[in-house]
């Protein structure tokens, strides 16, 4: 039972319409505003961005609170409207609507009885509605914020490159096993691709130039490593030529070509892995050798060997006195040295260094054949009557790799029924045509690299290069039973 | 004209009483002329406190006659009646130029028709031509009559009631809405139930009416006119008026979307002014010094009813004036339950 006057019973009234307008135009924001942050939330979420709750989105609030406050101004019936309502609802009879025009004069009293008669009947305020509504952002927004955190989803190209850097990483261990490269060159290659990795995890975005990068440096230590073996076999080959010549004049240079042998030989980094053994017919006797000074032998080998001083120093060793003996220890570190390279081959040059070191290879080994006497039968080749495994057995060498380009690439689908071919797989990517290595093939059966090289330059499909490396197979095998 | 302005006073409660007391005065002298029609005599007092001429429609038999000729009595006011038939010409009613001779000069004389009185009871006035219905044009709004170019004003107050029989419309003449127009109420006679009826049997006689004494005076009358002039409307309650009538038109924003092509023409300004009088003097049988929204919307019906033109979709529908009237109301109340809405 309402008790109070006209202007309180108004005032009750705007207080109630303003604080059901409030939570009205406040509960249809935030459902706007929490549905539609809560997909936004959503969506950069499942795009792999993390975005942690913040007590400092609270802040969002604001907008509904200003969005509510300048609806309640604008929104509100305004004090004639809400004197119309109370007039009716309590059925005063008009007197309420006329007090806000003239004086009421002596129906005031008549008016305030009527107000104390009839029940205060107050507008819907319809409270419930508004909070349900907000019960769909907030369940919207639970889900969202409780949701486990997305594990950060890596780009495309991201695992393109760790794929790389994880070949990188294969072939820098391969190389490792196959000691083609020295250890510390390794081992700095090594660091590098890992500080990649490292990078790559951290989800810091590595540039390709990085990551192509390594290849260069790779081919960088190849060449460098190939220039010190091209400079290992020509003293090889130097040797080689001053034990076979018959001039006087240069038997005088046997030490001298040995020691620069050794030298280069060290230099390159293979000394170590040449048997002790081959050593042993070096004289401990340094006057041995022409110039009475004796060899140099780098301090490893002579560590090795046992030859060194009180000091620590090195003992200087002469040549073998026999002939023969040097012969072989200067064919066994020329060998040596082939083998490294050839090794260094095997695990891919650069198309010119391989051209380079496949002509020194040549030479040296004429060189070693014309050592062999007029006795020795001559090697034939491709066109000479000789066989050629042709570029089956050769390697192939893929440039311009398109590991991060494989828009070329196209998926097709198998015909129904058709299994794909076990035969198959995937030597690398390239845009061209793959160069062959025909190093494998300028063994001993080839004379001279030309015909060869025709040969090599045929394209094979992979079945075709199957087909040939069974055939040179089952022949050797035949071969050899 | 009564001042609106914020400085006007209103009625003094006495003031209020009596005129009210006025009302109820005439009223329960009618309840015993017409026993039953409480609703129907209210509206018959509201027009004549408001100077309004009143329409009554119904069936024959319901006492329209005698409500009229009882009013007539009560108010000691000249009362004539003229029974409208096809026959009747327009100088039956006003009268006409009469030649007359007097000390050996003749001249003519104008010999004032039934019209000339306070109270005229038009019986059945859709019988008569419309040549004769338009006679009471300018009788009904100017309060005077004109014949041959001499005006002649009526007496003051002067009221028209009519009747009409909404049956056996053979013969009849639709009143045309300019004059319907003139009407402030259209008021539709109601049937009785069984417990009037037996009220009625048990107080008439040969179905005569009681004898009724004047119990009001052209004085009074006037007194009761000035008191409703002086019935405050407040500007809330004209703005629901002017809403209300604005509505009645085809195309108004106000008109609700259910009215849509039901109504070719609505009321007129005269429709406005003549409810929010009629409120008026609604408010004053109250007993209130002030017209309440209420007044508005109970008298709208017999005010806003006879002055809508239905469009074909109501017709076909079969609404009547009156229903769409009431959904007027209805969707057009003044505040609306839940307060909803803005400045506007």
């Amino acid at each position: 039972m309402a008790l109070s006057s006209p202007q309180s019973e108004l005032k009750h009234l705007n207080r109630l319409l303003r604080l059901r307008t409030f939570a009205r135009s406040f509960s249809r924001c935030t459902l706007a505003m929490g549905l539609l942050a809560g997909a936004l939330l959503l969506s950069v979420r499942l795009f792999g961005i993390e975005l942690q709750p913040s007590p400092l989105w609270l802040l969002g609030l604001l907008l509904p609170i200003a969005w509510a406050i300048g609806a309640v101004r604008i929104q509100t019936p305004d004090a004639a409207s809400q004197a119309d309502w109370l007039d009716r609802k309590r059925q005063l009879g008009g007197l309420l609507v006329t007090s806000r025009e003239v004086d009421l004069g002596p129906w005031k009293d008549q008016l305030d009885s009527s107000l104390a008669r009839s029940d205060r009947e107050d507008p819907k305020l319809g409270l419930a509605r508004p909070f349900m509504a907000l019960a769909a952002p907030i369940s919207l927004w639970i889900v969202v914020l409780f949701l486990p955190p997305q594990a950060r989803s890596s780009k495309p190209w991201e695992s393109l490159q760790a794929h790389r850097l994880q070949r990188f990483e294969e072939q820098l261990d391969k190389l490792e096993e196959t000691k083609a490269l020295e250890e510390e060159e390794i081992q700095s290659l090594q660091e590098r691709v890992r500080a990649l990795q490292q990078k790559l995890d951290k989800g810091e975005t590595l540039d390709w130039e990085e990551v192509d990068g390594l290849d260069r440096l790779l081919d960088q230590s190849k060449h460098e490593r190939l220039v010190k073996l091209q400079e290992a076999l020509n003293a090889a080959k130097t040797l080689q030529e001053t034990l076979d010549s018959s001039d006087p004049a240069l038997s005088d240079l046997k030490a001298p070509a040995l020691q620069d042998l050794l030298d280069k030989l060290d230099d390159a980094g293979i000394l170590a892995d040449i048997p002790l053994d081959t050593f042993d017919s070096l004289s401990t006797d340094p006057s041995d050798a022409p110039d009475s000074t004796g060899l140099e032998l780098p301090e490893a080998l002579a560590q090795a060997l046992g030859r060194m001083d009180a000091e620590g120093k090195s003992l200087p060793v002469g040549l073998p006195m026999d002939g023969e003996a040097l012969e072989k220890l200067a064919k066994a570190l020329g060998e040596a040295c082939e083998g490294a390279c050839e090794g260094l081959a095997a695990e891919g040059l650069q198309a010119a260094d391989l051209e380079d070191l496949e002509a020194l290879l040549e030479e040296y080994k004429a060189c070693l054949s014309r050592g062999k006497g007029a006795g020795g039968r001559p090697k034939a080749g491709v066109g000479k009557g000789g066989v050629d495994e042709g570029p089956g057995h050769a390697k192939l060498h893929y440039v311009n790799e398109t590991e991060g380009d494989r828009s070329s690439l196209v998926t097709r689908k198998l015909p129904k029924g058709r299994k794909p071919s076990t035969e198959w797989q995937t030597l690398g990517v390239s845009r061209g045509s793959p160069q062959i290595d025909p190093k494998r093939s300028t063994n001993q059966t080839s004379g001279t690299s030309a015909g060869a090289k025709a040969s090599h330059r045929r394209r094979l499909s992979p079945h075709h290069r199957e087909v040939v490396r069974r055939y040179f197979s089952e022949s050797d095998s035949k071969k050899k039973k | 004209m009564p001042d609106n302005t914020p400085s006007s006073t209103l009625l003094d409660p006495r003031e209020v009483e009596r005129g009210q007391a006025l009302l109820l005065g005439l009223k329960e002298g009618l309840s015993q002329a017409l026993i039953g029609q409480d609703r129907l005599i209210e509206l018959c007092l509201i027009a004549l406190a408001a100077r309004g001429h009143l329409l009554l429609e119904g069936l024959p038999g319901l006492g329209k006659t005698e409500l009229v000729k009882a009013m007539g009595a009560l108010l000691d006011m000249d009362f004539s009646r003229v029974q409208f038939t096809p026959d009747l010409l327009p100088g039956d009613i006003t009268g006409g130029p009469v030649l007359q001779e007097t000390e050996g000069q003749r001249s003519f004389v104008f010999q004032k028709g039934p019209i000339f009185a306070h109270l005229v009871l038009a019986d059945e006035i859709n019988r008569a031509s419309p040549k004769t219905q338009s006679a009471l044009l300018e009788a009904m709004q100017e309060h005077r009559v004109t014949v041959l170019g001499e005006s002649h004003d009526l007496p003051d107050p002067f009221f028209v009631l009519a009747t009409q029989n909404p049956i056996e419309l053979e013969g009849t003449y639709p009143l045309p809405e300019a004059q319907l127009d003139r009407f402030l109420f259209k008021v539709d006679v109601p049937g009785v139930g069984s417990d009037v009826l037996e009220a009625i049997l048990l107080n008439r006689r040969r179905g005569q009416t009681p004898r009724m004494d004047p119990i009001m005076d052209a004085q009074q009358l006037q007194e009761l006119f000035d008191l409703v002039d002086q019935i405050y409307l407040p500007e809330a309650v004209a703005r629901y008026t002017a809403r209300l009538v604005s509505a009645t038109h085809p195309g108004s924003p106000e008109a609700p979307t259910e009215l849509e092509g039901c109504l070719r023409y609505g009321a007129s300004p005269r429709a406005a002014i003549a409810l929010g009088e009629a409120g008026r003097a609604s408010a004053l049988l109250a007993g209130r010094p002030n017209v309440d929204f209420s007044d508005i919307e109970q008298l709208a019906r017999p005010v806003l009813s006879h002055r809508l033109i239905l469009d074909h979709r109501a017709r076909i529908e079969g609404r009547t004036p009156a229903e769409l009237v009431d959904i007027l109301v209805r969707e057009l109340s003044p505040v609306s339950e839940n307060l909803s809405g803005g400045r506007s």
